[in-house]
């Protein structure tokens, strides 16, 4: 307000005059109040229409070619052959077995070719494979007497297949959605600006143009760099607008730290995404990764001190620290794990003595919310290696087991569930921060009071574990249920990305990654609102704090790792040249290519 | 791969869990977010546990309850805070069937869409149906004495009056202890349920004219007492022989401990039930006691209920419904008392006064029972005492025992079509029904027509 009174002195305007100016912003904030769900709305529209506008488009990597003529291709970095059905090339020869071979190819375009324990054997130019052997262009194979010529793609039909491939952006502009996300960022400053509660707009104004800027900047980049599928990053940096809105009304004088988290945040993003950008680096990685990730954990259980319950804050140089936070993209990584490594079965027992190590880790510093995430993600990443019903229904059993000790020995988790479903009943005890939530998340209703109007923000951790009421009261439920939307959005993109993805290990990566975003979401929301226990999760992207912030990101990196549509993620490769290339020949259409493509003569 | 892309199902769990959530939560949200904005907590419209967003006024405009900013205010006028303090509620809540209490949402304001936010900042202005000056005059009616006066028009279903007493300043809350046991917090009228002695003759005497074909025609012969199940059940006097109609205009416990016998327990059980006395209503939202009427075994309890002693109760509000139904041919309006909402810049929300009828009897036993109240005017309560009225009614003296005074009753209606008006007045411990509760009636319903 104290901008306004100026901007009202400097007119000249006295008394009834500046009365009529902040009664006229009344009716700005009226307006805005309106407007903001309706662009909150129409960014998500734009990116889910965006990323799921087609159906993905396949790329070919190499070709089987069978003695009757027919041309296998082999659209994946990492394919099984066999009988069953369920394999990515199932033929139906009797000699075959049901998963046969699998034929991997690395980063760096080298292919080998892994016998399955088949019962017919694998020969490559005549002699007997064991285990796994290379392959090359040009070699003759036999499958159990199944004779096959393999052919890979030169780099050349690479670049005309990229070429003939849509991109996405070409159908939704990206600057327009981007637009309308600025749009929305310079709505809800201008409504923070106009609350009477906002005694320095500086901070607010700097903040929120810069996020516009930071938005802005890393769509240039990539421009610069050829890509155009930033859909998930616009996710990212509408969850992020919010976010900045919850500290420029519950802390003020935090808001430059936001920012700089912010930039940070987009910072790591760039580098995960940038190592998982070469499957052989990412792999490498693995080991150095997990380890990093136990020491953290180590550090944290010898060193931390207790803070709200649970000792998981490390103060380093004045700067306070999650490690668990970190750990989570740690973890993502260590559970990761391409084809040829879920072959041998002792890897998926090495992963299970990691996650216990990682949860016992948390238990031991009595972080049981984060403990409870990290046991979600490993259902989902053993279930995925694995496959197996059975070994994932026993570790629910065993964490059901470990829980009821948990509850039983721990007596404010026992209190937590004592309170379960019954908050109104306990409004000023265990139903404390549920029954404030409800009551703000309802006196906000559809369009909320206006950015930094709220009363919420006034109670203990109302940014953090209860930061989705504060919104609904704030902004409105609309706006909180965007929140959820945007979420789901990524999530649902990483399932479908998965069906085109080059090898295993970014699928894991993706689902492991969104399974966490999905389990906080879980716990913070429908704890807070009494649908499960309270617990002191953090709302992805939403919530205060820079650690959470930082591994947020990190792990939106292994979403953009999965996602294969032409020139859209940074964190996959093109081909060599290919950018030069494609500019050079704008007029090439998509037939030519297509029939360039088919007559290559490569084949003899 | 193929396998491992499957998996990706996983996912698709965690993201129907949400899903499912919300739906969960959204659902509640819709039933309950009124009341959950109604949480004293809720620092947009309370401040220390007070409603600091709404003004209240009665039916033409007299304020009645306001918010400045240094908080909730009342009435100027200390008859108007005292006769009005039930229907618009207290600072501490404690009068849970308030205004205050129970009209939050109307008050701030709250709808699904908007939530508490209020451009002015003032929130709503509430219309209650109740008129000022008529509390005052029925409050003062009861010159200190607990009970409860209630006027509604069974056309429109708006309740012109409603008083109940003991009441407290609401400007001095500390005035009633923390061991009070007047009862100042309860609002007699909904919240209450008293023994209806006479008044309940109506209900037998409905069921009689149903049941009982032969019952004009038929005398009987009041001894003063008569012996039931070797119980004795006495009148005040020796009543001689006696039509039906002369039985209720001259209250005769014995001819209708007969009659009760007669028809016997489920009978009466079943007029009760579908009269509406053993059940609690809703006037505006707002739930009301309910009655009792219990008759495990024998013919002297149920000659003792017949006659509105034994263990029955009926709640006021219950009865003004049932003198409403009588009055309307069988079928009446919905009591209601909120007259008109308006929002901040004046824009009335249309949804008031809300008028739903209900049926309790039919036509036919309604102008019966209706003409049997119009002769008890006649020949007991005097149509001279009731000038201009044409007052249809009852009164009931309610024993409750212990050596207390009997509660007074008076209930009925009157029939002027520019006031198709109701009532119910009651005082506790007040003595004989028609000679306590019956003038105060009446100066309740002459200075309601006057208007």
């Amino acid at each position: 307000m104290e901008i306004l009174n100026s901007i009202s002195e400097f007119f000249g305007m006295t008394g009834d005059a500046g009365a009529a100016y902040s009664e006229a912003a009344k009716y700005v904030v009226l307006a805005i109040r309106i407007l903001l769900p309706i662009l909150a709305i129409f960014v998500l529209y734009r990116c889910a229409a965006s990323l799921f506008y087609e159906k993905p488009e396949k790329e070919v990597w190499a070709y089987l070619t069978l003695p009757n003529g027919g041309r296998i291709e082999l659209t994946r970095w990492e394919n099984v052959i066999g009988r069953a059905r369920s394999s990515d090339v199932a033929l139906e020869y009797p000699t075959l077995s049901r998963s046969h071979a699998a034929f991997i190819r690395d980063a760096s375009a080298h292919w080998i070719v892994h016998d399955l324990d088949s019962k017919g054997g694998i020969t490559v130019n005549g002699d007997r494979v064991d285990g796994c052997a290379d392959i090359e262009n040009g070699d003759m194979l036999s499958l159990a007497g199944v004779d096959m010529l393999f052919l890979t793609i030169s780099e050349e039909s690479e670049r005309k297949q990229a070429r003939s491939r849509r991109r996405p952006g070409e159908e939704i502009s990206p600057s327009l959605t981007l637009f309308a996300l600025t749009l929305f960022q310079l709505f809800l400053m201008a409504e923070l600006v106009l609350s009477e509660n906002t005694e320095n707009e500086i901070p607010v104004i700097a903040c929120f143009g810069g996020l516009s800027l930071v938005m802005w900047l890393y769509y240039g980049f990539m421009r610069v760099l050829g890509r155009t599928g930033i859909e998930i990053e616009t996710l990212g940096f509408f969850l992020c607008t919010i976010g900045m809105s919850v500290v420029a009304s519950s802390v003020p004088g935090s808001l430059y730290k936001q920012i700089i988290i912010d930039v940070a945040g987009i910072f790591v993003f760039l580098i995960i995404g940038w190592l998982l950008r070469d499957l052989n680096r990412a792999k490498k990685l693995r080991w150095p990764i997990a380890a990093a990730g136990i020491a953290l954990l180590a550090v944290n259980v010898l060193l931390a001190k207790t803070t709200f319950g649970a000792r998981n804050w490390l103060s380093i140089a004045g700067i306070s620290l999650q490690p668990s936070e970190l750990v989570k993209i740690c973890f993502v990584f260590a559970g990761s794990a391409a084809l040829d490594r879920l072959f041998a079965k002792r890897n998926i027992f090495l992963f299970i003595i990691y996650s216990a190590v990682c949860v016992g880790a948390l238990a031991l510093i009595s972080d049981f919310d984060t403990a409870a995430i990290f046991f979600v993600c490993y259902l989902v990443i053993a279930f995925m290696r694995s496959g197996d019903f059975a070994a994932v229904f026993l570790s629910v059993g065993g964490a059901g087991l470990a829980g009821f000790l948990a509850i039983t020995v721990k007596p404010y988790i026992k209190s937590r569930f004592a309170t379960w479903g019954k908050a109104w009943q306990y409004v000023n005890a265990g139903g404390y921060q549920q029954t404030r939530t409800m009551a703000a998340l309802a006196s906000g209703g559809l369009l909320g009071v206006g950015a930094g109007n709220g009363w919420l923000k006034g109670v203990f951790a109302a940014d953090t574990d209860m930061v989705f009421g504060m919104v609904a009261e704030e902004l409105g439920y609309i706006i909180a249920l965007c929140i959820i939307a945007a979420l789901i959005l990524i999530a649902f993109f990483a399932v479908r990305s998965s069906y085109n993805a080059r090898s295993s290990f970014y699928i894991i990566g993706a689902c492991a990654a969104v399974s966490i975003m999905l389990a906080q979401t879980i716990l913070n929301v429908f704890g807070s609102l009494d649908i499960l226990p309270f617990t002191g999760v953090t709302l992805p992207f939403v919530s205060k704090g820079g650690s959470s912030m930082l591994s947020c990101w990190g792990l939106l990196a292994f979403i953009k790792a999965v996602d294969t549509r032409q020139n859209a993620s940074f964190a996959i490769k093109l081909p060599k040249k290919y950018r030069r290339y494609s500019r050079e020949e704008e007029a090439y259409t998509e037939l030519d290519a297509w029939e360039d493509f088919d007559t290559e003569a490569e084949l003899e | 791969m193929k396998k491992i892309e499957r998996r990706s199902v996983s996912v698709i769990i965690l993201i129907a869990a949400i899903l499912a959530g919300l739906v969960l939560f959204t659902v509640k949200y819709v039933k309950r977010g009124s009341s959950w904005a109604a949480f004293s907590a809720n620092s947009s419209v309370y401040k220390s546990g007070v409603l600091i967003k709404g003004t209240i006024y009665d039916r033409n405009g007299v304020l009645l309850s306001g918010v400045s900013d240094s908080g909730r205010y009342y009435s100027d006028d200390l008859d108007v805070r005292l006769s009005t303090l039930h229907a618009v509620g207290d600072i501490g809540g404690n009068i849970g069937t308030g205004a205050l209490s129970v009209f939050t949402s109307e008050l701030t304001g709250y709808d699904m869409i908007s939530g508490n936010y209020s451009a002015s900042g003032k929130g709503n202005s509430l219309y209650l149906t109740i008129d000022a000056e008529l509390n005052k005059t029925a409050y003062n009616a009861l010159e200190g004495r607990k009970g409860t006066v209630a006027v509604y028009n069974y056309e429109t279903g708006e309740i012109l009056c409603m008083a109940s007493s003991p009441s407290f300043d609401p400007n001095e809350p500390s005035s009633v202890g923390a061991d009070d046991d007047s009862g100042a917090y309860i609002n007699r009228f909904l919240s209450s349920a008293f023994t209806p002695g006479s008044t309940f003759k109506t209900v037998t005497s409905i069921a009689a004219i149903e049941k009982l074909p032969d019952i004009y025609d038929r005398r009987f012969t009041c001894g003063g007492s008569v012996t039931i199940d070797g119980n004795n059940v006495t009148c005040t006097h020796a009543h001689g022989e006696i039509t039906f109609e002369q039985a209720l205009a001259v209250s005769c416990n014995c001819a209708f401990a007969e009659i009760a016998v007669e028809l016997g327990s489920d009978t009466l059980s079943e007029y009760v039930k579908d009269l509406g006395l053993d059940e609690a209503h809703s006037v505006s939202g707002i739930k009301t006691a309910a009655g009792s009427y219990d008759i495990s075994e024998g013919d002297a309890e149920t000659a003792w209920s017949g006659v509105g002693q034994h263990t029955d109760l009926v709640n006021p509000e219950a009865m003004l419904r049932l003198m409403g139904a009588i009055a309307g041919g069988g079928s009446a309006a919905e009591p209601t008392l909120i007259r008109d909402v308006k929002n901040s810049l004046g824009i009335s929300t249309g949804a008031y006064p809300s008028t739903k009828k209900f049926t309790l009897l039919n036509p036919e036993t309604a102008r019966q029972i209706s003409d049997m109240m119009s002769y008890n005017t006649a020949y007991t309560y005097g149509e001279e005492n009731y000038p201009g009225l044409r007052l249809h009614a009852k009164s009931g003296t309610a024993e409750v025992g212990d050596g207390a005074a009997p509660h007074a009753w008076f209930v009925g209606f009157i029939t002027n079509p520019d006031h198709p008006l109701a009532f119910v007045v009651l005082v506790e411990n007040g003595g004989s029904g028609s000679s306590v509760a019956g003038p105060i009636a009446n100066k309740v319903l002459q200075a309601a027509t006057a208007k």
